[in-house]
């Protein structure tokens, strides 16, 4: 039986190298043509559907969410001022980042920035550590103190949308 | 009423004093409150005459802007990491935390790995610290920051250096 005979049009969204392969394990699996060509369809099918699940598969961040569920405003500022009163005289920036609450915000993600923006609008609390583990990236002058890059950063927030103005 | 360094000195609430006395119990009737809050320089910088800078060993470990750590001392708090600090800024390691009129002394608190504070002597052998992002503070004594929970720990080492030494230079320099 000439391969060739079995070629035939994908359907829409079908992928033809995945299609490939189970096309040839349903070859050798069946005689006429005929059968031969609906195994190949329903092949396609299963293969389209397995590679819809893999793009419709979450991504890790997506995961971290549905682990880590989103804080409320109210939630975030109870544990911004449980970090706050246990970390208000400790010098240690790794002390302040690794407190509980402080781990908690960062793993919200991207949702915490405006909330954390706000808090650091008004208090000018060591969120910069928060901002950067989130963003990747650094606003501030290489030679910038404390207090120059928290203003970097609350110019950032304002140009992005985050903070308002 | 008028400070160490001669500045005019305010009424501070009486919750600043009430954090300053939950973390540190020791200190009741032994500190005055020197300074607003501030989370724009810690004990580290205080104690090296820096007031615009947050000294932190993660500087040097990860370097996110805001923060300065000196060169050659480390990425961590160490306690030898903060001794080397010192020691590039003309202080050795000395025995005794009594006032010695030539010399000005620091104190570092921490415990058995790593530092928690630094204090600096004044002139009138009393002791002075910035509190975290909190106030500067004025203590009669060191006993007055130890203890356990957030208070800092013990003092680890005293070092000293001649006041001559200690001319305004910039301590990042």
């Amino acid at each position: 039986m000439p391969v060739e005979r079995c070629e035939h049009t994908l359907d829409d969204g079908e992928d033809n190298l995945a299609f490939g392969s189970l096309r040839s394990r349903y070859h050798h699996q069946s005689d006429g043509y005929v059968d031969k060509h609906r195994s190949a369809r329903l092949a396609a099918r299963e293969s389209y559907k397995v590679l819809e699940a893999m793009w419709r598969r979450p991504s890790p961040q997506q995961v971290a969410r549905s682990i880590i569920p989103p804080l409320s405003a109210s939630e975030f500022k109870a544990l911004a001022e449980e970090w706050r009163r246990d970390t208000r005289h400790v010098s240690s920036i790794t002390k302040k980042v690794m407190h509980p609450a402080y781990q908690r915000i960062m793993a919200m993600g991207e949702a915490a920035l405006p909330l954390i923006l706000q808090d650091l609008q008004a208090t000018r609390s060591h969120w910069l550590w928060a901002l950067h583990y989130i963003t990747r990236k650094d606003p501030a002058d290489p030679a910038a103190n404390f207090h120059q890059a928290v203003d970097a950063w609350l110019r950032w927030g304002r140009e992005n949308g985050l903070l308002s103005r | 009423m008028r400070g160490y360094a001669g500045v005019e000195r305010m009424a501070y609430s009486a919750d600043s004093h009430k954090e300053i006395e939950q973390d540190f119990p020791n200190i009741i009737g032994k500190y005055e409150i020197t300074s607003d809050k501030d989370s724009g320089h810690n004990c580290i910088a205080f104690a090296v005459g820096d007031h615009q800078s947050f000294w932190d060993p993660a500087a040097a470990m990860r370097p996110i802007r805001g923060y300065y750590w000196p060169p050659g001392c480390g990425d961590d708090d160490a306690i030898k990491n903060l001794v080397k600090v010192f020691q590039i800024h003309g202080y050795e390691v000395c025995q005794s935390s009594d006032l010695e009129a030539d010399f000005e002394k620091v104190a570092i608190f921490g415990d058995a790995v790593a530092y928690s504070h630094a204090a600096r002597q004044l002139p009138s052998g009393k002791w002075s610290s910035k509190l975290g992002e909190g106030h500067d503070i004025e203590h009669d004594t060191l006993d007055a920051l130890c203890g356990t929970g957030n208070a800092y720990g013990k003092v680890i080492h005293i070092m000293k250096r001649r006041r001559a030494a200690s001319a305004p230079v910039d301590p990042k320099s």
